[in-house]
């Protein structure tokens, strides 16, 4: 966000890109993903507004070395700011605006829906060429909304098992919502495939299985499905990296998940377990102004850049 | 209609295209092996012990048969052709009766089949003469599978440079000859600009 330019005609301009950053765990690194992407994309001139979704449990301001912010997504949920934009303040760092999350009411951490759509239909309006939102952990509808919605969904998971569960988890709930958008004709067949018993006498069990099950009786509905599905852009993230072998989990998870739920999940990088991370927070610096020579720094920097090459095309 | 829809995607399975080399085999079995053995974090969650049996047994099945060159021209001849089940781009539908079965006037002008049966190749003059004696025009094909014109004449004419990549040639041809009732499988085989390109 420059000064100089102000947002008169936010739609005048070309809508932002969307990325959501969001994985079935908390404490997984979805906050200090956003927060030093949103960095690393503001250090290659890109305007940036990073939007903390997190409703209930925000701290994407501690990431970024920021200690709260006197407008947060609440007063323009319950209507107090009307401007989206007038929510942004600066965070230090050039082109690179925040939109607090709503630490202080209490009751905004179970969004209602109309808030919700208000919220999702005003993103796109955010002055700005890419809008980053930090999501919460789970698997509530709405915080799936977001990430469905969303141009890119970013995923991040660590090598151990709690977080691969839940990653699983969480992008089956993602690609069950993306197909709740079916019309409802498609909708009244899928549940019905669903719940059907198979010759061999059981359910479906994976997405895959549901697809191929689909392509069989409802040849004409399946495409729909399929493209439906592979209009998400998902990529992986495997975060807090061990050992050399951990950096291959990103590849397996890929295979599996393509097999599992018969849809494309990217791999797109890992970060390694860094006790800097700790001490950038401590300093309340964020990561990667804080230590931009280290290779998470180097890293994150390739990722914004190779998420932006595909933007761009 | 075809065995092909019931062809395992092994392609998919090791995350490769159909072009694959030998080494992106060895490596997306490695990977494979790696990704679903039995302590793999990258399945925790996923799947039964049931089935990952099964896909243990897959896995095997797809190495040996894209491993050995001999099995896998068999298999993709059978998993490449036009209406299986795979993600490669013009898909000719289950539903979809290729046009030699639509033109009535399927007159008596077997000929040229049996002329170009003789020889072991195929060429794209003995195509453009089984396809008109079917009285099938190129623009009806055109229209039906989806491939341009322009690709169409570029088989018949034997132009494989009018083509990215060979792959599109072959896949063309494929649908091509199945529009006009031949073997898909056959004519790739057959058809001098892809003979020796194995």
């Amino acid at each position: 966000m420059s000064a100089t330019k102000p947002d008169l005609f936010p739609q005048a301009a070309r809508q932002p890109y969307v990325w959501a950053v969001g994985g079935g765990k908390g404490g997984v690194g979805k906050s200090f993903i956003s927060a030093n992407l949103g960095l690393a994309l503001g250090k290659q001139g890109k305007r940036v507004v990073l939007v903390d979704l997190d409703l209930g449990g925000a701290n994407l301001h501690t990431c970024l070395g920021m200690s709260g912010s006197d407008r947060t997504l609440s007063d323009y949920l319950t209507g107090k700011i009307s401007n989206i934009n007038a929510l942004i303040s600066k965070t230090g760092m050039d082109h690179v605006g925040l939109i607090s999350g709503a630490a202080d009411n209490l009751q905004i951490a179970n969004l209602k829906h109309f808030q919700k759509a208000k919220l999702l239909r005003n993103l796109k309006s955010i002055n700005a060429d890419y809008v980053i939102l930090d999501l919460g952990a789970g698997t509530a509808f709405n915080t799936l909304d977001f990430f469905v919605q969303a141009d890119r969904g970013l995923v991040s998971v660590m090598p151990d098992p709690t977080s691969i569960e839940n990653t699983y988890r969480f992008l089956k709930c993602v690609f069950m919502r993306k197909l709740h958008s079916a019309p409802p004709e498609t909708k009244m067949l899928m549940n019905k495939v669903m719940t059907q018993r198979q010759q061999n006498g059981e359910k479906i069990r994976s997405l895959a299985a549901f697809l191929s099950v689909m392509d069989g009786l409802h040849p004409e509905y399946a495409p729909e499905l399929r493209d439906s599905l592979s209009s998400l852009q998902l990529h992986l993230i495997v975060n807090q990296v061990l050992e050399p072998r951990d950096t291959e989990l990103g590849h397996a998870m890929q295979m599996t998940c393509n097999k599992y739920f018969g849809s494309d999940v990217d791999y797109l990088g890992y970060l390694h377990h860094d006790k800097l991370v700790l001490q950038s927070l401590r300093q309340r610096n964020p990561f990667i102004t804080a230590y931009p020579q280290s290779r998470n720094a180097v890293h994150m920097e390739h990722m914004a850049s190779s998420l932006m090459s595909l933007d761009d095309h | 209609m075809n065995s092909a829809d019931n062809l395992p995607d092994y392609y998919t399975l090791f995350q490769i295209s159909p072009e694959a080399s030998q080494i992106d085999i060895i490596n997306a079995y490695r990977h494979a092996k790696l990704a679903y053995q039995q302590d793999s974090l990258a399945i925790y969650s996923l799947f039964s012990e049931q089935e990952l049996e099964q896909i243990h047994l897959q896995v095997e099945e797809a190495y040996s048969v894209l491993s050995n060159p001999e099995k896998r021209r068999a298999y993709d001849a059978l998993f490449l052709q036009p209406g299986s089940n795979t993600n490669q781009p013009p898909l000719l539908g289950e539903n979809v009766i290729p046009l030699h079965k639509q033109t009535a006037d399927n007159s008596r002008n077997a000929e040229p089949e049996q002329k170009a049966g003789e020889s072991d190749i195929y060429s794209g003059e003995a195509l453009r003469e089984t396809r008109e004696a079917k009285n099938i025009t190129l623009e009806q094909i055109a229209e039906h599978t989806k491939i341009s014109r322009r690709y169409l004449q570029a088989i018949e004419d034997e132009d494989p440079e009018n083509f990215p990549e060979t792959v599109y040639l072959k896949g063309y041809l494929r649908q091509y000859a199945s529009e006009i009732g031949l073997d898909p499988g056959e004519i790739v085989q057959r058809y001098p600009p892809l003979i020796g390109q194995e």
